[in-house]
Order: structure tokens, then sequence, then C-alpha cells
């Protein structure tokens, strides 16, 4: 008897072949088949066991009253006393079902092992799925990593790039208006203060040109200097404040050279005021900070001529002025905290070094402090 | 009850020769090991499903030789009653 079709557990399936096995019709196989688990069931409920050689054995168990629990309802159940119906393979079946693994055997397992590693779990074996994906989640993390680290390291290093390229930024702004052909009163005062002149060309921009700054502004009044006045305390008597006294130099320029020096019965050009200190634009306090820049050169280069000259009091004279102009640059910047990076081209290193001190000293001026995070941005 | 039994049971109901109860019998049990051995599970309406189930090798302990063993993996046949099957039981 040939078999062609493949094994299936449908009934349909199983009738026909032992129909054509036993070498009778298929209806009467299928009755056949329902009598016979009819007269099991009969069996099991009569007696206790149905035992069927080279089968199995069919058992009627029973199962006390307990109280049982539903984890979805989170609740507990109450379960009768109930007979269950039990099945144990035997013999053929048993042997037949477990054929591919029949050669198997136990092992005993060393003792030392099963003492250092019985509570140890067993290495799971991976598919090569997974260990494609595992392989391929730890390229990722690695490279995530790696590049988490070259970020950091860019944000680090950027104080240093930037300190540098500040200055530059701003040469390229200015050449760019330069170019555009752009002069109005937002152009910077820079445009006009070449790098590092020398003290004889200094002299001669300073005291010989005229300002940028006072070209929109009119002048409120001529003030005509009194005994015990300074230039403080006259930006304090018309600006109401006296830190703007560069600018009130710078719009007389022409009229004096020192703003330590000047005499009773001067005319000074007060012009209007160049804007709230609280809130000044972006312009004006450009403006402001060029013009405190531009005091600071004045004073660095009287300095310096009075230490050349060789006469003792010059000489201590012109030690006071050094000072000053470092101190001038540090009033300068409580209107500009990047003052020293923006303008590196205009400072000279060893007084921002010095300037710098002061930072760590005193702070900004306007009561802000210099925190580590200030090299960053 | 043992297989003369049910096969004498059977051969009365249905008013067929032992003889071919017996065959059909012994040819039933062979189909459903082989089909059980394949590893498809038989469903028999109205008594319940027979399946293969698949066991892991595991430890175990062995207390005649007071030794653990590992137990290779294997399979076995399983039998989930029915509900009618069920009912039929705990009514009597």
């Amino acid at each position: 008897m040939k078999k062609k079709e493949p094994v299936s557990g449908r009934i349909d399936v199983l009738t026909r072949r032992v129909a054509e096995r036993a070498g009778q019709s298929e209806a009467r196989t299928r009755k056949f088949i329902d009598a016979l688990f009819e007269e099991v069931g009969e069996g099991l409920t009569g007696e206790e066991r149905v035992s069927l050689a080279g089968f199995g054995i069919f058992k009627k168990k029973f199962a006390e009253k307990r109280t049982g629990y539903n984890p979805q309802k989170k609740k507990k159940i109450k379960i009768k006393a109930h007979n269950r119906v039990v099945f144990t393979p035997a013999g053929a079946l048993a042997n037949a079902v477990n054929r591919k693994y029949r050669h198997l055997r136990p092992n005993v397992i060393d003792e030392m092992k099963v003492m250092t590693g019985l509570m140890k779990r067993e290495k799971t074996t991976l598919s090569p799925a997974r260990k494609k994906a595992r392989f391929r989640a730890i390229v990722t993390l690695g490279v995530l990593a790696f590049l988490f680290l070259l970020l950091l390291s860019l944000i680090i290093s950027i104080p240093a790039i930037f300190r540098e390229s500040d200055a530059q930024v701003v040469r390229f702004v200015r050449d760019l208006n330069t170019m555009m052909g752009l002069r109005d009163l937002t152009k910077s005062l820079s445009d006009n203060l070449p790098e590092r002149m020398n003290e004889k060309e200094l002299g001669h921009y300073i005291f010989r040109t005229r300002g940028v700054l006072t070209r929109n502004r009119k002048i409120i009044e001529k003030h005509g200097v009194r005994r015990g006045e300074s230039i403080y305390s006259i930006a304090k008597k018309y600006y109401g404040n006296k830190f703007l006294w560069p600018d009130l130099y710078y719009q007389n320029k022409n009229r004096f050279e020192d703003p330590d020096l000047i005499h009773v019965g001067d005319k000074i050009y007060v012009h209007e005021k160049l804007g709230d200190p609280g809130n000044f634009t972006p312009q004006q306090k450009r403006q402001l900070v060029q013009a405190y820049i531009t005091m600071y050169r004045v004073l660095r280069a009287l300095g310096k001529k009075e230490i050349a000259s060789g006469n003792h009091r010059l000489i201590r004279k012109g030690k006071k002025r050094l000072r000053d102009s470092r101190w001038t640059l540090h009033t300068a910047l409580r209107y500009d905290h990047k003052l020293l990076n923006v303008y590196e081209d205009a400072i000279y290193p060893e007084d921002r070094k010095i300037v710098d001190t002061y930072i760590d000293r005193l702070g900004y001026g306007d009561g802000t402090r210099r925190h580590f995070w200030d090299y960053l941005f | 009850m043992n297989k003369t039994g049910l096969i004498r049971n059977v051969a009365a109901r249905l008013r067929i020769s032992q003889k071919d109860a017996r065959s059909l019998y012994d040819s039933l049990c062979q189909e459903l090991i082989e089909t059980l051995s394949a590893g498809a599970s038989v469903n028999i309406t109205g008594f319940g499903t027979f399946t293969v189930k698949k066991l892991e090798k595991r430890k175990g302990f062995n207390p005649l030789i007071e030794k653990w063993m590992m137990l290779p993996p294997r399979r076995k046949a399983q039998f989930k009653p029915s509900e009618t099957l069920k009912k039929r039981v705990n009514l009597q």
C-alpha cells in the first residue's frame, strides 16, 4: 500500500490513511474512530483508567478544592473539586515520538562545576540574525561615542579658535564696509584706527583728524572750564554719568592733547549725549568702547614718551599714565565683556595680560565676574 | 479497561467482527504514532488533542547515584482533554 499523502493531524486525512492501512472503507473507519474514543470516554467515566498497550494510559485523577488567582483582574478564584483526565504516553508511542533524540543519554555533571556554576544561567546560542543585530548595535554605539568625544573636544577648543579669529572677523567686516562704501554713524571707529601705529602717527591721527562720533550730534553747550573741574566732572554734569568722559574727550580731541591737562578758560564743546548707558544700542556701545580704546592708546603713548624723557619727575608721571591707561581699558569692560578679544589688534599684549589680572581680581567692573564658561562662548 | 475490553465494546456498538475491529484499532494506533512522531498534532472532536512537546536539556539530580546529571533534550506526546470530555468525567 502506498501512502503518498503527507502526514497531517487532520481527522479526514487520518481516516483515509487508516482506511487504506486496514483495508476498510473510509466511512467505516470514521465511525470506528468516533466509537472508539466514545468508548474510552465511557470507560473513563465508569472506571478509573483505560490502558492501551503500545499507546498509553488514560487516567482519571481527582483534584481537591483550591483557591486560584486571576492575575488580570487581580482577584482570587475559587476552584471546585473536580476530576481531570490525564494521559501518559507509553511504549511504542513514547519511543517513536522521541526518535530524534533517542541516541542521547544523560551525563553526570562534574561536582566542581556544579558547585561553581549551579546558579549560572546557561549560555544561550544566538541565531545569526541576532548576532548580526548585536554587532550592528555595538558598531552604532561605538560610532556615536566617537562622535560625542569629537564634539566635546571641539567645544573645548572653541575658545582657542575664537581668540584668534574674533579680531579677524572684525577686520573682515571692516574691510567689507569700506569696500561697499558704507559710511554712516554705524561705521566703527577702528576703521580709522590702524593697528599698532607708532606714537607719531597716533598723534597725528588723534590730534589732527576730526571724529566720526560727532557727525550727527549737535552741540548743546560750549562749556568754559572753571577752577577745580576735570573731564570727569564735566561729563557728570552734562551727561549724568562720568564714565562717558572718553566720549566727551573725543568730541574735543582737536582742542587739547592731554586729557589730564585742561586749563581754566578752555572751551569744551559738549555734544548731545551718546545714549543711555543702561540701554545702549550696539552701535553706541561700540562707539563708546572704541573711544575708550583711543584713550588707552593716548595715555599709553604719553606715558611712554614721558618715561623716555629721562627726567625722573616725568618718569614717575609716565608710570602713572601707563597705569591709568590700563585702568581705562578695564573700565571699558563693563560695556563689552569681550573687549580684549574683539579689539585684540589695538591692544598691546602686555597691557592685555595686566587687564586680565584685573578681571580676575575685580571682575568686569559692573558687578559681574568672569567664570570659566566665559571662555567657551 | 484495557485493549481487549475496549475492542469488544466497540465491535458490539458498531456490529462488526472483533477481528475487523482489532485490525482497525491497530492501524489507527500506527497512524497516530506516525503522525505524532512526525510532529503533527491530532484533534479528535469531543475527546481532545494529542500534541508533541519539546523539552530542552536541563540539569536534574539523580538521587540514586546522588549526582547531578545533564538530561538531554527530548520530545514527548501530550494529551489535552476537550471540554465535553471534561464535563462528562465531572458530571458523573
